[in-house]
């Protein structure tokens, strides 16, 4: 995966559908149902409960579709983009936390995002630590 | 004078990160490999009874410690374990205050790498750095923590933790060394016993 960062040619914010899923490292039976779900899912962001669907399985997982990068990494971060940036208070923060923790990465790994779009997160900001139930 | 690490199987607290950095050198396209021994003892040399790693270099230097080990390294193969500097704190912390084994005590540093890894998937920047080696490595070590992951109490700790786990050169470093340890253990028995097989009576 590390190495998988390393030489991934970043796609211009905007380009997803015309990643190359070749590009990608393959998936399993398991990815492709996640990978699915939440390109369908991506279209729904208008619901609250798609956001927090997402959150929910970024908390587990590094990227969408698992621990490795995928087209639906791209396909999500466009979509989730417009919404993040408006995450700014203290209690969007925390609610939203695991899907800013993936657009970081996402932001600064797979995609070039222009400047004045990217997420700007206070990386240290205390939030209140995640109970489980 | 070439590499050498001796990792002690019975050390008090088992040097899972050195083993691991050493791996990462050993599996990367750095014209070197560096042998690994194994000794089934507490430690590696008699002059230090907690030197869990000996890491004799070819400048003839030896490292018993595992931070200095580290960080030897690192400042050697700076690519491939990178940010010796920005990691510091955190390898620090990680050999300092992750391998202990009273539960009050090591819920404190869990809450602060969780709360580290909030916005973070790695502990340093986008990619491994040698403070995911170590912290890592220490929380493999630490018997405590299979099941505080597997039940993901901290689930920031507990996604990143298993992202390195996946890659071969993290869970499969440690098992190798198992395999190895457990080689180790039926020999010398079966040469305490003549070098015949256990027989048993009818």
């Amino acid at each position: 995966m590390a190495d998988f960062i390393a030489k991934f040619n970043k796609l211009k914010l905007g380009e997803a559908s015309k990643a190359d899923e070749a590009s990608f490292p393959q998936f399993s039976a398991e990815q492709k149902a996640l990978a699915a779900q939440f390109d369908t899912l991506s279209t729904r962001f208008d619901e609250p409960e798609s956001v927090v669907a997402l959150n929910d399985s970024l908390r587990t997982k590094t990227f969408v579709t698992g621990n490795t990068p995928s087209k639906t990494d791209l396909v999500v971060f466009e979509k989730v983009l417009p919404l993040a940036s408006k995450w700014t208070s203290n209690e969007d923060l925390a609610k939203h936390r695991h899907i800013l923790r993936w657009a970081d990465l996402v932001q600064n790994t797979l995609f070039e995002v222009p400047q004045d779009q990217k997420l700007t997160l206070n990386y240290d900001v205390e939030l209140p630590r995640e109970v489980k139930e | 004078m070439s590499f050498t690490l001796t990792i002690a199987a019975k050390a008090q607290f088992v040097a899972y990160p050195t083993l691991i950095a050493v791996g990462f050198v050993n599996a990367s396209d750095a014209d070197v490999s560096i042998p690994i021994e194994f000794v089934d003892e507490k430690s590696t040399d008699s002059s230090d009874a907690n030197a869990s790693i000996k890491l004799v270099t070819p400048e003839g230097q030896t490292f018993l410690n595992q931070l200095d080990a580290l960080n030897y390294l690192s400042e050697k193969f700076p690519t491939i374990l990178a940010e010796k500097v920005k990691a510091q704190e955190w390898t620090k912390f990680g050999l300092d205050k992750l391998y202990i084994k009273n539960f009050k005590e090591l819920a404190t540093d869990l809450e602060k790498l969780d709360a580290h890894l909030n916005f973070r998937t790695f502990v340093i920047g986008y990619n491994y750095s040698l403070a995911d080696v170590a912290i890592w490595g220490v929380l493999r070590a630490n018997a405590l923590m299979g099941s505080v992951i597997k039940n993901g109490v901290y689930a920031n700790v507990s996604r990143w933790y298993n992202l390195l786990a996946e890659d071969k050169r993290f869970e499969a470093a440690i098992e190798q060394m198992s395999k190895n340890v457990n080689d180790l253990r039926k020999s010398v028995k079966s040469s305490k016993n003549g070098g015949k097989k256990e027989a048993h009576k009818a």
